[in-house]
């Protein structure tokens, strides 16, 4: 039969704790990050709905020395975080229907379309360089 | 548990005068986590990932369902100008070969003694 480590408090409180941030991870990514609260506008109501990215990683160690007399443990660990939430439309649901509103974020587009134009200026240049060259 | 999860979830109603609302989400997640376990302590570390994101607004009356799409226009235009970004070298390098190749076959039927 394999031997068993021997019964450690704090190395067991640890690996729970970093099992049961996992576990709230997972819950905490529902749909009602997705949908905001409702906002009534006349005869509409209005919801706003959004993207949102959550990420975290985390690494932990827990040691013990059993030749000290009083068996002295220690434990570190470090982690990052980030959330990030995105408006994507306005859903306003009026008396007759259903009506999204996209939202497009300027700024982004913008970048993304210079970024395309960039490249697509560098492969022109050098389809033109290697064809006369 | 480790690895890619896919959800599609719906939410609480919305009552709309006799209307039913009821928005769905799409739940991508990724985790990856390891343990080591020693003697005399354990090491060992993790990661997890998510993206939420609305997928459509069922609207349900008594006469009938309809789905109402939620379209994330950055995304498209984003993922549109990525395929761009990708096809256009490949196009651009294939018309090269092929313009290449042509003016080389003129120039040998330029030289070649039987013209």
């Amino acid at each position: 039969m394999p031997e068993q480590p021997p019964a450690n408090p704090l190395l067991e409180d640890s690996l729970n704790e970093f099992f049961a941030t996992f576990e709230r991870a997972q819950s905490s990514a529902s749909i009602d990050n997705v949908y905001g609260q409702p906002i009534t506008y006349g005869d509409s109501v209005v919801v706003p709905v959004a993207s949102v990215s959550q990420f975290f990683g985390l690494g932990l160690g827990v040691g013990t020395d059993q030749r000290a007399a009083g068996r002295d443990g220690g434990l570190g660990g470090g982690g990052t975080a980030r959330v990030k939430a995105r408006p994507i439309a306005l859903a306003e649901i009026m008396p007759e229907g259903v009506d999204v509103h996209p939202i497009i974020d300027e700024n982004r587009a913008l970048t993304a379309g210079l970024l395309f134009a960039a490249w697509a200026v560098f492969w022109a240049a050098r389809t033109l360089v290697k064809l006369f060259k | 548990m480790n690895g890619l999860r896919r959800e599609r979830l719906q939410g609480q109603p919305l009552q709309v005068g006799d209307r039913e609302i009821v928005p769905e989400a799409e739940i991508w997640s990724f985790q990856a986590k390891q343990i080591g376990l020693k003697e005399n302590g354990a090491s060992g570390g993790g990661a997890w990932w998510s993206w939420s994101r609305p997928t459509a607004l069922i609207e349900r009356r008594p006469g009938g369902e309809r789905r109402v799409r939620i379209d994330d226009r950055n995304l498209q235009l984003e993922i549109m100008l990525i395929v761009a970004a990708i096809v256009l070298p490949v196009l651009l390098t294939i018309f090269t070969r092929w313009a290449n190749r042509s003016s080389e076959v003129q120039r040998v039927l330029r030289i070649s003694p039987e013209r």
